[in-house]
């Protein structure tokens, strides 16, 4: 196994894989040039999977058998409110699984949403292999900074399934300050304005030639270029519905069909003022074909998105705020996400900020180079680098009445730890149960319940008397621990997660066994075309 | 003496000041002194609080110094590694269990052992620290300081650090030490909080020292009052010699509140005061005078004015500009005050005939047509061409 660490930027419309060869760091091309690999994954009625270009170019006439966005729903609990509107707007069916996370059902088989991602993690390491001509195990995976410990805890899992040793869960913007300040050595504070495919986050650091100390982070990991795609698809179907009296929001393939085009016009609208959308034959009524052709100025799309970015603004202004400091302070704002190419979204970010925005990151590739410049560091004998990053949601346990006790506050400096003493109720009580909460609403029921532990084997005693000290740590990838001491005896406590949002460990190692010896396709399918 | 004061302080500035015993003949000034030194100071430390220029501390010092024991030593630094390897630093019975028990372990020996000592020695610290403590830190250094020792000891011991080697037992130690670092600087960052924790300690001391069967302490507090009520005297005394009179009676004020029983300060006090009357009621007629071109008359100014002839009755100008705020205000019951005024600014600027005019409109005020009349004459002698009076007197004629 060779010493290389990955640096996978794991987006949730496309993804980025970058590694460091001897203090040089490079983005890895797939075959045909591209440097960026769609995170779609297509399977086919025998259960054999396609991901990346190819997926994406089958979808509109497999759009039921077609995953993409997986990473909205990744280690979210399926009766959220996010999950909903997830599903209202994916061709593929979502149902239930046994943790109360969502999973997605193709030819009567439900995957979890971390299989999914493992397929695509699997790809990268498959584009990797080949570029480098080494077998690779190791990798750092980033992920939204607003991401709450479910989704890293999820996001991790689909490492494991993919066979990969993760050795770090970062956060993106994180990453992404990586790549701008590595052995620059700049004394600087910097905004990371972050407008994924997907998600938004701003995070705000302060770089000291070689720690990186961020200082806020906030965000919306709902807000994205999905976002921005679907209005226009809302947009452009409303206006052919009324023409033609046809209903194509039930049409899959016409939907696909309606929905790359509209992502096609967005990016095309960032250089151009205006762009065609041209779909022939999108739907038929009583035998006669119906054509959808239509312009969109870059105007319409600014008048119909305008919202979404002014949210965004909102959000870096809270952060500024936590991080206690005003915009004259910042001395350099980084573009990060495609989404960021849009005209009006830079001209907002100019105007809040005061400057110009720095030029010298990629903004679809910095993400990934952060991750593998973090990913060579850990591996030297030092670290050459200190990462202090904080923990964008306080963390809580439900205490009596329903409330919300907090105990780690957001914005805090990970590895972080803190305790909680637990007692007794009734006589002979032998085991207690906790909530962990993640969230800074006071009542318990507003925050999002990251699992359920529960003290066992307490020794017989009154009500009251045992005092086990609980600690909760939030590790360096920013996922909870829980572990427990009996305060009299000494004694470490036992512990046992009764419910957390996502795979048992049980079902991780199969489906690690299952995926080990499938086979990425797209590299076969490329020499093929 | 060729060596400077300046070289002389930073060749000490990190030595320990330190003096266990006293005797009485020590000037307020050297119990001030004596007082703030404690159980021990650096020189660097105690410059800062002392209330009068470094140059002259260095000398009270010096003569503190040769009337007491207090003497200069090295203070025990906080350890750092290459301390460890160059002495042999006996170490506590807990950090050695630890280290014994580590030559068993065989993936331990990674991990240099002058490093597992330090995180020993900080994994082992009381739990009752404050945070200036955990971060090894004086309590009154500046933000960046801060920022820069929490940076150092984050790079000392965030668990990263050592990603790649076997960490062992010392794993969780390491992250519970990050961690308490990583809370301190948390509270030290936010200056509300930091503001809050100076003021809780500043009270846990005092309450200790009240405690304490110390009662030397007890009369420090007093030493060290009428030392600086004596400094602030004296500094006085050599303001007034350069005539800054107020410079000199905000001292003598602070001299007197803090000793109100000594005479001296009193006479001080009463032997300036009238100084300062004079020149801030010069002040208050200028910035009224400037004020006057913006806004014109006002009854906030008039009452400005009225202070500044309170303050110094022989203002003669700012009594001759009252008297025009009455005229122009028409305040008719103050008219008698005016005339008064108007009459002893006459006898100053004898040679304008602005006064006798504004004391003829305030006779006429008073309905002495006769007496106005005679007193624009009298001005029109010394300035003819005094266009105002001229058309006053024709209006007189005219009645």
């Amino acid at each position: 196994m060779s010493d290389f660490v990955l640096g996978i930027d794991l987006g949730t419309t496309y993804s980025c894989v970058a590694v460091m060869e001897q203090s040089d760091v490079r983005v890895l091309e797939q075959k045909g040039g591209y440097r960026t690999l769609p995170s779609v994954v297509a399977f086919n009625l025998d259960g054999s999977s396609m991901v990346g270009h190819i997926a994406k170019r089958q979808a509109v006439t497999n759009a039921e058998n077609t995953v993409y966005a997986a990473k909205r729903l990744i280690g979210r609990n399926f009766s959220g409110p996010d999950v909903e509107r997830a599903v209202k707007s994916v061709p593929y069916k979502v149902v239930q699984g046994p943790n109360r996370d969502p999973r997605i059902q193709i030819f009567k088989r439900n995957y979890s949403i971390p299989e999914i991602s493992a397929l695509i993690l699997k790809q990268i390491k498959a584009i990797a292999e080949e570029a480098l001509h080494a077998k690779i195990d190791k990798v750092v995976i980033t992920v939204p900074a607003y991401f709450s410990d479910g989704q890293r805890q999820a996001t991790k899992d689909a490492g494991f399934i993919a066979g990969l040793e993760v050795l770090r869960i970062v956060n993106e913007p994180t990453a992404a300050a990586l790549a701008f300040g590595y052995k620059k050595k700049m004394n600087k504070k910097i905004a990371v304005y972050d407008l994924g495919g997907g998600t938004f986050d701003i995070s705000i650091l302060d770089i000291s030639t070689d720690a990186f100390e961020v200082l806020a982070t906030a965000g919306n990991t709902f807000l994205g270029g999905e976002d921005f795609d679907q209005r226009i698809i809302d947009f452009v179907a409303k206006s052919y519905e009324s023409e033609y009296e046809i209903s194509i929001q039930k049409d899959k393939m016409a939907l696909q069909r309606l929905k790359d085009a509209a992502e096609a016009a967005k990016c095309q609208l960032s250089s151009l003022l205006e762009t065609e959308i041209n779909l022939p034959f999108l739907t038929t009524l009583n035998n006669e074909s119906k054509h959808l052709r239509r312009t969109l100025h870059r105007v319409e799309l600014e008048k119909l998105t305008g919202d979404l970015i002014d949210e965004t603004i909102r959000i870096c202004a809270s952060a500024l705020e936590m991080a206690a400091l005003n915009v004259s302070q910042i001395d350099d704002v980084l573009l990060v996400g495609g989404m960021t190419r849009m005209p009006l979204v830079q001209q907002k970010v100019k105007e809040f900020f005061e400057k110009i925005p720095a030029k010298n990151v990629h903004p679809d590739e910095a993400v990934a180079i952060g991750a593998a410049i973090l990913g060579a560091t850990l591996m030297e004998e030092e670290a050459p680098v200190i990462l202090l990053d904080v923990t964008p949601f306080s963390l809580g346990i439900r205490t009596a009445g329903g409330f919300s006790t907090i105990l780690v506050q957001k914005n805090s400096t990970i590895p972080t730890e803190a305790g909680h003493i637990f007692t007794t109720v009734t006589d002979g009580q032998r085991s207690v149960k906790i909530q962990v909460l993640q969230g800074e609403s006071k009542l318990a029921t507003e925050n999002t319940l990251l699992g359920e532990f529960t003290l066992t084997d307490i020794p017989v005693q009154k009500a009251g008397e045992p005092e086990i000290m609980v600690t909760f740590s939030i590790d360096s990838n920013g996922i909870v621990q829980a572990s427990a001491k009996d305060l009299k005896t000494k004694k470490e406590q036992s512990i046992v997660v009764t419910s957390k949002s996502t795979l048992s460990d049980e079902e991780k190692d199969k489906l690690a066994a299952e995926y080990k010896d499938s086979t990425p396709n797209e590299l076969v399918a490329d020499v093929k075309t | 003496m060729p060596q400077s004061n300046k070289t002389r302080i930073d060749r000490r500035r990190h030595l320990l000041l330190k003096a266990k015993t006293t005797n009485t003949d020590l000037t307020p000034e050297e119990y001030f002194i004596w007082s703030q030194i404690g159980d021990g100071i650096k020189l660097r430390d105690l410059i800062p609080v002392c209330p009068w220029p470094a140059k002259e501390t260095l000398e009270k010092i010096e003569s503190l110094i040769s009337k007491t024991s207090a003497e200069w030593s090295n203070p025990s630094r906080v350890s750092s590694s290459s301390e460890y390897k160059k002495s042999n630093v006996v170490l506590s019975p807990d950090i050695q269990k630890q280290l014994n028990e580590d030559e068993k372990d065989p993936e331990l020996q990674d991990l240099d052992r002058n490093f597992r000592i330090e995180i020993l020695k900080k994994y082992l610290e009381p739990e009752n620290l404050n945070p200036y403590e955990i971060l090894e830190i004086r309590s009154k250094v500046s933000p960046q300081e801060l920022k820069e020792q929490y940076l150092a000891l984050s790079k000392k011991f965030h668990p990263d650090r050592f990603f790649r080697k076997k960490l062992g037992p010392y794993k969780p130690k390491l992250d519970s030490v990050f961690t308490r670092i990583q809370k301190a600087y948390g509270l030290l960052k936010n200056p509300i909080e930091r503001e809050a924790l100076d003021r809780t300690m500043a009270l846990h001391t005092e309450k200790a020292e009240k405690k304490s069967p110390r009662k030397i302490l007890k009369l420090d507090k007093n030493t060290e009052k009428i030392g600086k009520a004596e400094h602030h005297y004296k500094t006085g005394l050599e303001l007034e010699k350069k005539l800054d009179f107020v410079g000199a009676f905000n001292l003598f004020v602070m001299a007197s509140q803090i000793d109100s029983k000594r005479e001296v300060y009193k006479t001080a006090l009463d032997r300036v005061r009238p100084r300062v009357n004079k020149e801030k009621a010069i002040r208050l007629l200028e910035s009224v005078k400037k004020s006057l071109e913006i806004t014109g008359p006002t009854e906030e100014l008039f009452a400005e004015l009225e202070k500044a002839v309170d303050l110094d009755s022989s203002l003669s100008e700012a009594q001759f500009l009252l008297a025009r705020f009455i005229i122009d205000l028409s305040f008719t019951e103050r008219f008698r005050d005016a005339k008064e005024m108007l009459l002893r600014a006459k006898t100053t600027h004898s040679k304008s005939a602005d006064a006798n005019y504004y004391l003829a409109r305030v006779l006429i005020g008073l309905k002495d047509n006769k007496g106005a009349t005679k007193e624009l004459k009298e001005g029109l002698q010394k300035d003819p061409n005094h266009p105002l009076s001229n058309k006053l007197l024709e209006k007189l004629k005219n009645l």
